[in-house]
């Protein structure tokens, strides 16, 4: 296989803080998150603003375009507006994931100063009693509400993210109201992804099962999508998506080529995946110059080489393998400690008879007869 | 190399066509190229079967959709079969065209 040429590195992820003030149910960094919860305060290794500045410098070199804010809980960490200080010099385009729980009207004067593209509030239910249940924290719920009202008072671009569920799904149609309600420009629904605490809700049926997701998908897409103003994106990979939005590219997909992930503690890695595999670790800002890393990291330099050829089972077969690049690989490698091993929602979809067989390639054993 | 208009077209047989119901998709098994086609690009697709011609081609969508304008079919018709051509998706055979 050819050497591909360098790609430019376009986002950072930063993974501002380890630590959460909430417990969330299908977290799948709960166990950084658990460690560093145990660290008292103030004794948490918070990266300083210089050297976010130094790091942002290097990555402009490489391309850099975008920041995504995201933890842990952002607002956990007292050097985070500090941080989005920097973003907001450095001319980056702004992306911050929170629970919104923690945001306060004194926030609203730097955000407002950002070039921001996105705040991502998580919100996974229409009721106090569902959300806070999922979330673990009573009066998550009215804080992130707070949240909107603020967000919606000053006319921020804000998406809300709600991790699908058992017991929250019939109220898709209620949180649809909520958002438009408070203004927001979207909201993706997510399956829950078999990892970390997400895992557990796996094994105790909590998750939709795969038939019900594409069913609820496209419900989403016919129905819900229509009476809502703002945009509504369903999670499931690119293969189940209608032919329209893959010929006109409606759809977003990881940029794995083009992002890295800087963690709280100064580590990089492909996104937050560092977290739960140390091994995933190829370099660390206090150690490494940003674009040695970039260019000569082992680890992803085997994945330039090896996305999208050598992913294995369905996402091999998958005539779209070039377009998704097997979607999430953080979750292949967690469930399976293999980075090009299939996403589960394709593979199950094939081993159900539910993949849709005008995107699939023949299995390499039947090509040979 | 440009298509030559009365030469017969044929498909790259390594070329994974699959066709849905709003277009199709054209696939490059090697480079893992992913190509949409519209439904009118789907037709062509399935047309180029080694005995016609482009100009074979322009002749029998004119008869088909009499209303559009035969310059804007010649226009966008070749327009297509150049892209694919230039990409290897398409390319010339032997065969002896029928004249249009």
């Amino acid at each position: 296989m050819g050497i591909k040429s360098l790609p430019q590195l376009r986002s950072l992820y930063f993974y501002v803080s380890g630590q959460c003030n909430l417990n969330c149910r299908h977290c799948w960094q709960h166990k950084r998150i658990d460690e560093d919860s145990m660290v008292p305060d103030g004794n948490n290794a918070e990266i300083p603003p210089a050297d976010l500045f130094r790091v942002i410098k290097e990555a402009k070199e490489l391309g850099l375009y975008s920041i995504k804010f995201t933890g842990g809980e952002p607002f956990m960490n007292p050097l985070f507006i500090d941080y989005l200080n920097i973003a907001k010099n450095e001319g980056l385009r702004v992306v911050i994931e929170t629970n919104g729980t923690l945001l306060e009207e004194s926030h609203i004067p730097r955000l407002k100063a950002l070039n921001l593209r996105e705040i991502a509030i998580s919100l996974d239910g229409a009721n106090q009693e569902t959300h806070d249940n999922f979330r673990q924290k009573k009066g998550a719920y009215l804080q992130t509400l707070a949240a909107l009202k603020l967000l919606a008072k000053y006319k921020l671009p804000v998406q809300l993210i709600m991790c699908i569920h058992r017991k929250n799904k019939d109220e898709l149609g209620d949180l649809l109201l909520l958002a438009e309600q408070y203004k927001v420009n979207s909201v993706k629904i997510n399956p829950i992804q078999p990892m970390g605490r997400g895992q557990e809700l796996a094994e105790k049926g909590e998750c939709l099962p795969l038939s019900e997701l594409l069913e609820l998908s496209k419900y989403c897409r016919e129905n819900l999508s229509k009476s809502f103003s703002g945009n509504l994106f369903f999670g499931l990979p690119i293969s189940f998506r209608p032919f329209e939005e893959i010929r006109d590219r409606t759809f977003s997909v990881c940029q794995i080529f083009s992002i890295l992930g800087l963690l709280s503690g100064g580590e990089l890695s492909f996104c937050g995946i560092g977290h739960n595999n140390r091994e995933l670790i190829f370099g660390n800002i206090y150690e490494d110059s940003l674009p040695d890393v970039w260019k000569g990291a082992p680890l992803l330099n085997e994945l330039r080489q090896c996305l999208p050829k050598g992913l294995k089972g369905v996402c091999g077969r998958c005539l779209l393998k070039s377009t998704c690049l097997g979607e999430c690989r953080a979750e292949a490698y967690e469930r399976t400690g293999d980075l090009l091993a299939p996403h589960w929602i394709c593979q199950e979809a094939l081993d159900s008879n539910l993949f849709p067989t005008t995107r699939l390639l023949p299995a390499a054993d039947k090509l040979k007869e | 190399m440009n298509i030559k208009n009365d030469k017969p077209l044929h498909v790259n047989p390594d070329i994974v066509f699959r066709e849905e119901e709003e277009g199709a998709f054209l696939f490059h098994p090697e480079t893992g190229e992913l190509k949409c086609l519209n439904s009118m690009g789907r037709i062509i697709w399935s047309m180029c079967d080694g005995q016609i011609s482009a100009d074979l081609l322009e002749e029998k969508i004119s008869n088909k959709y009499p209303s559009v304008p035969r310059d804007e079919i010649h226009n966008d018709l070749i327009t297509f079969l150049e892209e694919l051509f230039a990409i290897g998706y398409i390319g010339h055979s032997t065969a002896v065209v029928p004249p249009a």
